[in-house]
């Protein structure tokens, strides 16, 4: 079990109802987050998977910071999640 | 007030002195040339201002300018202002809202007002007369008040553009302000606004504007408008800007280390902190109305607001963007939302420059950490970071507009007021050519250290924003050749490497450029991260009819950028004035291991950019070959003239 | 019968609708040509469209039966129905309004993103387009 800080940003705010949360999970990588959190709130595949590609949405962004890092733009869906990382959703 | 054709420019020589008035009209040419708005303002400041004329005397001009977009759906109601700066350099600035769009229906496309009214007055346009009129019953009056009687005086129509106290008052950085809260030229346009006595300008116009290829024009506009629509925009932060709006960048900035604390001698303001202030409060406490400039397709970049309780409880402002929870927020070490909304309120109210206020009250902050100023210097106030005196602090909002006690330091802005005051607080003052920084910080992002430090009026992002797309597959590598853009994009974007920034910035710079002379609204490029100026130019040649390929349209943008710099170095500025203040350049960012911006990191930049512009290496002026290039070899030789050595 | 009904409080004040209405019936953009009139109070605090027309536009800029300035509206405060969905559509804006401070600034029918209803547990896809 992981546990990671996840943070919401604006609209998506209107997806979660909430600004940011410690969460514990299993998921392997940012798009196995995302089916999680699509599972729990509805909405996330819809806002951040391209439905064409599989690939993160044109008009949506995450930012991760791994445990100790400076966040930086996630381009790759596929990027391993680690423990202690925090990850913002726009 | 007839139909005129969108790509007619006119101007109106108004003299104050005199009261006489001219008219002139563009030529074609021109339009070709310059496109309209701020690359026709800069050929006229060389042409008609230069190093003999005081920016606080009658021989300064003050320019307002649309172009051939503007009245259009397209160009946003953005104008130019511009003028020289009383800090010599160009005071260039852009704003929105309706007044372009009514200048244009009057039939005035660009004023061009000089001298000196020896009492106040105001400017009555309608339908192409001008009268001038007084306004001594106007004078002292603030923005929104100036603004309420003018329209009971004239009529709801109407649209103003005018000074508040601090303008009249010559306070340092003043804007001109309209439709309550847009703002524009804080180089100095509101000083030299308020040096002539001009308190405000009002228009009226009944006209129509008419496009050369209608059938052209619209489908141009369906693309347009498809890639700024929230549901199909490529651009990530459009859904963001176009609702809850800019101040969500104090978060992503906590995340990154990227907030400048306590002016700037840290920036690493703790990300609750940046809840507190960030859009999402904003929206839920104090947003009462989503605002827009003409013929704007987002929803809501703009938003009313009044503060619900408290102390302020009912004080209304309007457009919180990303500079305010910087200069209001983390700079101050400040984390009332309610404090923030209401400094930026009362800095629109008065006629003040957010940034100039925010970085002169966190100098004054630091200067009182480190015992170089007193309770006895700041009229008792209690001036520490972390604003302990709130009212205090809001009372030296007024102060400052008005010059009185403490605030007549401040009121000279940082730069000045250290030089007053000495005892080192030179190096407290975050400043570039006089003109006080904007909200991005620069050690953690070359690209904006280089901006701020370039810029020919001092720090403004928005002539190159912005510095982070997250994502460089925005652009594939076949747009990027079909466009022309020889950049490596993974290297431009990437914070602390110097490589590659020089070339992006003069990309940047040059589709702004275009932009704002369009004139457009440079909040609306990010998609294709403004290196795709095509849709703009399918735009621009039906709204006109004027047949030019892409590379042509593209060339203003240079020009623009090459006359200001000839402005500038006409009155003595050169590459060492293009440097970020001393305190990035002499100190690491502790905690986030960002080290300061030493030579062996800035100076390749530096060289970089000249490199590319076609700018002597040595001085920064343009290269004859470069001025010849773009159609400005009288340029070159008018610097020659001036004694400014011009290389080959 | 379908008719153009107004949000007064999500106008934004931009003249999209009255700007392109002008234009569509004689190519020049001239606000006193239209059909459809934003008031802007003194002062600026709120944006009054007015509209006196069918929604039949002469020449529409899309052609999908929407009105022109239905269609340009970024914010959602003009919309093209029949009473009864109009009814459903304000009653639907109301209620999300208290919940979601979102759409003080946009209406539901335009927000194009997932989004959580009043009572619903989870999110689903926005309408707006």
């Amino acid at each position: 079990m992981k546990e990671v800080e996840l943070r919401y940003v604006a609209h998506i705010t209107d997806i979660t109802g909430c600004l940011k949360e410690r969460y514990r999970t299993d998921a392997a990588t940012l798009r196995d987050l995302v089916e999680e959190l699509d599972a729990r709130y509805g909405g996330f595949r819809e806002a951040f998977v391209d439905p064409a590609t599989g690939q993160l949405r044109w008009n949506a962004m995450i930012y991760y910071r791994g445990r100790g890092e400076v966040p930086a733009a996630v381009v790759d869906l596929d990027r391993p999640l680690g423990d202690g990382a925090a990850v913002t959703f726009w | 007030m007839a139909v005129r054709e969108a790509r007619e420019q006119v101007i109106l020589w108004v003299d104050l002195s005199d009261g006489s008035v001219r008219r002139e009209a563009l030529p074609e040419e021109w339009t070709r040339m310059y496109l309209g708005a701020r690359c026709v303002h800069a050929r006229l400041l060389f042409d008609h201002v230069g190093p003999q004329t005081d920016p606080l005397g009658p021989d300064n001009v003050l320019f307002l300018g649309t172009g051939p977009m503007d009245g259009l759906p397209v160009g946003m109601g953005r104008m130019s202002v511009a003028c020289k700066s009383p800090r010599r350099t160009v005071a260039e600035g852009s704003f929105g809202g309706f007044f372009g769009p009514e200048m244009r229906r009057a039939g005035v496309d660009y004023l061009a007002i000089r001298g000196q009214a020896d009492h106040p007055v105001y400017l009555y346009i309608e339908d192409g007369r001008v009268e001038i009129r007084d306004a001594r019953h106007l004078w002292g009056l603030k923005t929104h008040e100036t603004d309420a009687a003018l329209r009971r005086e004239l009529g709801a129509e109407v649209q103003l553009r005018y000074i508040g106290p601090a303008g009249e008052n010559l306070v340092h950085a003043s804007p001109i302000f309209g439709n309550l809260n847009q703002s524009g030229g804080r180089a100095g346009c509101g000083e030299v606004m308020g040096s002539k006595r001009l308190k405000a300008i009002a228009v009226r116009g009944t006209g129509g504007l008419r496009v050369a290829d209608y059938d052209a024009f619209l489908e141009a506009y369906k693309a347009f408008r498809e890639r700024l629509d929230l549901a199909t925009s490529r651009d990530p932060w459009t859904p963001v800007w176009s609702t809850y709006g800019a101040p969500v960048l104090a978060r992503l900035f906590a995340d990154m280390g990227n907030l400048m604390t306590r002016n700037a001698q840290e920036m690493g303001w703790p990300e609750d902190k940046a809840a507190r202030i960030s859009c999402e409060p904003y929206l839920e406490r104090y947003v009462t109305k989503a605002k827009a400039c003409f013929g704007c397709p987002w929803p809501a970049c703009q938003k009313l607001y009044e503060i619900p309780s408290g102390r302020w409880q009912g004080l209304k402002g309007g457009n919180y963007w990303a500079g305010q929870p910087v200069v209001f927020g983390s700079l101050l070490d400040n984390d009332d939302l309610d404090l923030v909304l209401v400094l930026s309120a009362l800095c629109n109210q008065y006629g003040l420059d957010i940034f100039h206020v925010g970085y002169t009250l966190a100098w004054a902050m630091e200067c009182v950490e480190r015992g170089i100023l007193t309770r006895a210097d700041t009229d008792g106030l209690d001036l520490r970071f972390g604003c302990p005196d709130k009212e205090g602090l809001v009372d030296l909002v007024r102060k400052i507009a008005l010059r009185e006690g403490f605030g007549a330091l401040l009121a000279l802005g940082c730069a000045e007021a250290a030089k007053v005051v000495g005892k080192g607080s030179e190096r407290y003052c975050l400043a570039v050519k006089g003109q006080e920084l904007e909200g991005i910080a620069q050690r953690n992002m070359y690209m904006v250290a280089l901006g701020i430090a370039v810029s020919e009026v001092g720090p403004d992002h928005t002539r190159w924003y912005p510095p982070y797309p997250c994502n460089p597959n925005l652009v594939s590598r076949e747009e990027l050749a079909a466009l022309g853009v020889d950049l490596d994009l993974r290297l431009a974007f990437q914070g602390r490497n110097p490589q590659e920034k020089g070339k992006l910035l003069r990309w940047f710079t040059i589709s702004r450029g275009v932009v704002e002379s369009l004139p457009g609204c440079v909040f609306l490029v990010r998609d294709t991260l403004g290196l795709d100026m095509r849709p703009w130019w399918r735009l621009f040649t039906a709204a006109t009819g004027l047949e030019m390929d892409y590379e042509e349209f593209l060339l203003p943008g240079e020009r623009v950028v090459n006359l200001e710099r000839a402005f500038i170095v006409r009155e003595g500025f050169r590459r060492e004035d293009d440097h970020p203040p001393l305190r990035m350049q002499l100190e690491d960012v502790p905690g986030f291991g960002y080290p300061r911006l030493a030579p062996e990191v800035f100076e390749p930049m530096l060289d970089e950019y000249y490199q590319a512009n076609g700018w002597s290496l040595r001085t920064s002026v343009p290269r004859r070959a470069t001025l010849e290039r773009l159609g400005l070899k009288d340029v070159a030789d008018a610097l020659a003239a001036a004694g400014v050595e011009v290389e080959p | 019968m379908k008719r153009i009904h107004v949000v007064e409080d999500l106008c934004n004040g931009c003249r999209l609708c009255e700007t392109f209405c002008s234009s569509l019936t004689n190519g020049v953009f001239d606000p006193a040509q239209a059909r459809i009139r934003v008031l802007k109070v003194p002062g600026e605090e709120r944006d009054i469209p007015l509209v006196d027309c069918s929604g039949r536009c002469i020449r529409p800029l899309y052609e999908d039966g929407r009105p022109t300035c239905v269609a340009v509206c970024p914010t959602g405060a003009l919309f093209y129905a029949e009473l009864e969905e109009a009814m459903a559509r304000r009653l639907d804006l109301e209620l999300a309004r208290r919940e979601h401070p979102l759409f003080k600034v946009i209406a539901p029918w335009k927000w194009p993103l997932p989004w959580r209803r009043p009572g619903a547990e989870k999110a689903a896809p926005g309408e707006g387009g």
